[in-house]
């Protein structure tokens, strides 16, 4: 095996035996999946139903507020003040008390008294139900029918169709923020590897009997590729694994699902937009069309992205991003004795990466932005921004020069990388300054 | 003989100094080189560029009369002064991959470890992590990667730091072992009595120079200031008066009835001369020239 192919070898199974690296790779999926259910999971394991007791001062509510999985409403109490009814109730945890009051509809107001917080679901079931009757009613006084209100309800669908392909701007708006981000934790949890890896040589002293046979360029490409190896081992499995876990685990709820019937399902939904949820009127039916259509449209968009670009320029841009970084990561490594002097080194580098990152905001709303396309062009930033972009559709020569460019600052950083590198390693007990990496790329 | 290492004119420059000007040395095959000189002299430096960790500002070294390449590196092997091992990695799975980037393949390399390790009666640290093991022990086993590939050139900075007396000797009977096997030796340290012991030929640098260089042996000649020590019985008194003048007695001391005495002979006399001036007032039991040691060589060579 030649010498570069033993460092590479050494880097990747030391770092793969360890057991932090048993550990991320087995937690990393399920804290994936763990935060894509937590919400599904909270919504669906609705506490016991709510008991409210209604205090209607209007009288025109008794026995017609629809119950939910969530509520269970009470007018036994109609009869009493809202004070006696309070008193009742004072000490009582699972009990809710709705005050009604005459003026409900004028002051669009109603009170939900509880000894202990009731679960959000509950307040916006009722909104959402008082609602829905204060409408109606509403309608009728005013003599309209409330079929022809369920009739005048519109749903437009606009279809986005750019160059002939059909997209959703959220749709790629989450392509693009989810394949940066990515770029960005690669690059920084493996880059900062390299970098102690690094440290770890020069200051264990086994640096100079390594370099006295293997020249220090090779060490350093053999760690870089090494550890790159490593991460995309990690990154498979974790592909591998979260799409195993996000199958069973919507297996699992629509299987939940299917039992009680359509009425989670709308409420589900329901809850997901609540706001939206509220301007309809029909309810249910709507979210249900909704979802549909929806479904509909992201498989639309699954087969109208040019996944070729998308995971072609993912590749290159991940690679890319990764080699820069873990290269310029290495020269500090080199260059400092002490995790803490990496500081000063670290922030000017990381800067470019971190910059990308809260830009990013801006390049998703608007893609062919100035800003947008410049930092897609701009190596140090450009495999984080043009990532974001991809989705949106990017003109060919702007791709093509920021991956040229790209390319060219990759080897001027391992150039760079290598000098300083060389010299790092053996210089110890020195605090360094700019000044003198500078001069480091000049010895011979 | 061939030499094996021939440096010429080297220079070296650092930003804020010159670690070595034109310095020259010459190796010859078979030897045991010592490289002295005080801390900060340039010994780490020139002993870096021979092992092309760093290349120099002017000058070449030749490798038996031919410009050193990357493939001069297996042929070579180096134990640098400060030096240390992967802690997390088991001990045998790390001298593997260190003599496995000597060159040596996977088999070989193995079995030569495996033959070292028993040597060094270490053999049941093979599966240890480096950490558990005391800086004794870790020596060892960066001395066994050293020498695994049999490289005809061995570059050992301060080889006996940190061993204990047994061991010093343990590693002392090995390079005197390799030695004979062929291998060249290059001794860079500060414990002069092993250079007396071991070294055919030295370099000294200060100040960046090679400031005296030539076999042990004639250096310690050269240096001679023409001492001898003389261990005689009889009067100490017409002793003393015999040489008055003519010698120049330094230090005598007397143990169980002999007289022992340091005498400088000035250059116009012999030995001989000074025997025959004491001969007829004492009886002479030992009569030896005093070289001067390699510690006080090194003081004068480097104080001037």
């Amino acid at each position: 095996m030649s010498k570069i192919g033993l460092i590479i070898q050494r880097e990747y199974t030391t770092r793969v035996r360890k057991k932090s690296f048993l550990i991320m790779t087995v937690l990393g999926p399920l804290l994936f999946a763990g935060v894509i259910f937590a919400p599904m999971i909270i919504a669906n394991s609705v506490s016991k139903a709510r008991r409210v007791v209604v205090v209607d001062e209007t009288k025109s509510f008794s026995g017609i507020i629809p119950q939910t999985e969530s509520t269970v409403y009470d007018y036994s109490y109609s009869p009493y003040s809202l004070s006696e009814v309070r008193k009742l109730f004072a000490d009582s945890t699972g009990v809710s008390v709705l005050y009604i009051p005459s003026n409900v509809v004028e002051a669009n107001k109603a009170i939900l008294y509880s000894k202990t917080d009731p679960d959000v679901t509950v307040v916006s079931d009722i909104e959402y139900s008082l609602d829905n009757i204060i409408e109606r009613s509403k309608m009728k006084a005013n003599k309209l029918d409330s079929n022809l209100i369920d009739l005048v309800k519109t749903n437009i669908d606009v279809v986005n169709n750019v160059n002939n392909k059909v997209t959703s701007s959220v749709y790629n708006l989450v392509l693009g923020y989810a394949s940066s981000f990515l770029i960005y934790m690669f690059i920084f949890m493996y880059s900062v590897q390299v970098m102690r890896g690094v440290m770890e040589e020069k200051i264990n002293r086994i640096v100079e009997i390594i370099i006295s046979s293997v020249k220090p360029f090779q060490l350093m490409m053999g760690k870089v590729i090494g550890v790159c190896l490593v991460g995309l081992t990690q990154f498979m499995i974790w592909v591998v694994m979260s799409g195993i876990l996000i199958s069973v685990g919507t297996g699992l709820i629509e299987q939940q699902q299917i039992k009680p019937g359509n009425a989670r399902t709308g409420q589900i939904i329901r809850q997901g937009t609540d706001a939206q949820a509220k301007t309809d009127f029909a309810g249910m039916k709507v979210s249900k069309k909704e979802a549909i259509s929806k479904g509909a449209s992201i498989i639309e968009n699954l087969e109208n992205t040019n996944w070729l670009l998308v995971i072609g320029c993912f590749i290159f841009y991940f690679l890319g991003g990764y080699l820069l970084y873990s290269s310029l990561f290495a020269a500090i490594g080199s260059a400092v004795d002490q995790e803490t002097e990496t500081q000063q080194f670290m922030l000017p580098v990381t800067a470019p990466l971190i910059l990308s990152i809260i830009i990013m905001q801006n390049i998703i709303r608007d893609p062919q932005s100035t800003l947008a396309v410049w930092f897609s062009i701009i190596p140090l930033t450009s495999p984080i921004a043009m990532m974001a972009r991809i989705p949106f559709g990017v003109s060919v020569w702007q791709l093509l020069l920021s991956m040229v460019l790209l390319i060219s600052a990759i080897l001027g950083a391992v150039w760079l990388a290598g000098r300083i590198y060389r010299v790092g390693l053996l210089m110890y007990g020195k605090k360094v300054s700019y000044k003198e990496l500078g001069k480091w790329l000049f010895y011979k | 003989m061939a030499n094996i290492i021939t440096a010429n004119h080297i220079v070296k420059r650092y930003s804020k100094h010159t670690a070595l000007n034109d310095v020259n040395i010459n190796v010859p095959e078979g030897s045991i080189y010592g490289l002295l000189g005080p801390n900060g002299a340039g010994k780490t430096s020139l002993i870096r560029i021979i092992n092309q960790i760093t290349a120099p500002d002017e000058g070449e070294v030749l490798f038996f009369n031919e410009k050193m390449t990357l493939g001069h590196t297996s042929k070579i092997g180096y134990l640098p002064e400060e030096r240390g091992l992967y802690k997390k990695m088991k001990v045998g799975e790390q001298a593997l991959y260190l003599a496995q980037l000597k060159g040596l393949n996977k088999a070989d390399a193995l079995n030569k470890l495996r033959d070292w390790f028993k040597k060094f009666e270490i053999i049941n640290w093979w599966d240890k992590k480096v950490e558990e093991l005391s800086k004794g022990m870790a020596q060892k086993v960066q001395f066994i990667v050293t020498v695994l590939h049999e490289p005809s050139l061995l570059i050992l900075d301060e080889p006996f730091s940190g061993f204990d007396p047994i061991n010093v000797e343990l590693i002392r009977n090995e390079l005197l072992r390799l030695k004979n096997t062929g291998s060249t030796i290059i001794l860079s340290t500060h414990n002069m009595a092993s250079v007396e012991e071991l070294c055919d030929h030295i370099t000294l640098i200060n100040h960046s120079k090679a400031v005296l260089e030539g076999s042990v042996h004639d250096i310690r000649q050269n240096y001679k200031e023409h001492l001898w020590e003389l261990q005689f019985t009889g009067k100490e008194d017409s002793f003393t008066s015999a040489i008055e003048n003519k010698f120049f007695p330094q230090q005598i001391e007397t143990k169980k009835g002999v007289h022992l005495i340091r005498i400088k002979i000035p250059s116009e006399f012999s030995p001989n001369d000074l025997l025959k001036t004491v001969l007829p007032v004492c009886e002479v039991h030992g009569f030896t020239e005093i070289l001067p040691s390699m510690s006080e060589i090194f003081i004068k060579a480097v104080k001037g």
